[in-house]
């Protein structure tokens, strides 16, 4: 289903972004805690994300079986 | 006339696409949690519980469109995307948001098979209580991350609120 393979992309892509501004925004120490805990909780998505994947696309290849 | 611009226009879309996004998910919430009420007729839950794989799908390309609205809405209103790290009520948001992609997640990768277990206890495949089980179990383990989805997005929009109502300094409209 597109819709799925679109999920998938943006699960990457939008915390890919986040972290991208994030990190532009400053060193670790010039930021703020709750900037810090942001980029954390985007990092926490983008590993979350990649396991989600992972995991359906490893459900699909073993129902093909 | 000053109010008809294009910011304030994609502003309304961004807070349309949440009302339907939230009010599209308590219809698939309620439609779900309805499908372990044994006293319907089979045919009446396995109704129900396409109506809300149909329904979700709306649901998720409201939720997919929402963050980019939002991002466009961020440019158009303040020229860069700086404020969405600089503001504290705006880095408050993504934090929230941040988890509600987790349950997003969670929700996606653990949906499907329901309309799959309801068809078997319709057909007669297995045994009833075993299928009913997996059903209950599936709905209840689903019901959680939807609840916390619900409460960080209602809390968002608290935050958008009372974030937009702060001096201009502070980013707010």
């Amino acid at each position: 289903m597109w819709i799925l393979k679109v999920f998938w992309a943006e699960m990457i892509l939008f915390p890919l972004i986040m972290l991208y501004f994030i990190y532009n925004s400053g060193t670790w120490e010039e930021r703020s805690i709750i900037q810090n805990s942001t980029m954390i909780m985007y990092v926490l998505v983008l590993l979350v994300a990649i396991g989600g994947y992972l995991y359906v696309w490893n459900k699909g290849q073993n129902k093909g079986k | 006339m000053e109010y008809l611009n294009l910011t304030n226009l994609v502003l309304w879309i961004h807070i349309i696409f949440v009302v339907i996004w939230l009010g599209s998910d308590f219809v698939v919430f309620s439609l779900s949690m309805s499908l372990m009420n044994r006293n319907l007729p089979i045919d009446v839950r396995l109704d129900r519980a396409k109506l809300a794989q149909k329904f979700d799908m709306w649901v998720t390309k409201v939720f997919l469109a929402t963050p980019f609205i939002g991002l466009t809405l961020a440019w158009l209103r303040w020229g860069s995307f700086e404020p969405l790290i600089t503001l504290p009520w705006m880095n408050l948001k993504l934090i929230l948001f941040s988890i509600i992609l987790i349950m997003a997640v969670l929700l996606i990768t653990g949906a499907s098979g329901t309309v799959g277990v309801l068809q078997n206890i319709k057909d007669g495949e297995g045994e009833e209580e075993e299928n009913e089980a997996i059903l209950k179990k599936r709905v209840k383990d689903l019901a959680y991350p939807a609840i916390t989805l619900h409460i960080l997005l209602s809390l968002i929009i608290i935050i958008a609120l009372v974030g937009s109502q702060m001096g201009m300094d502070m980013g707010g409209w």
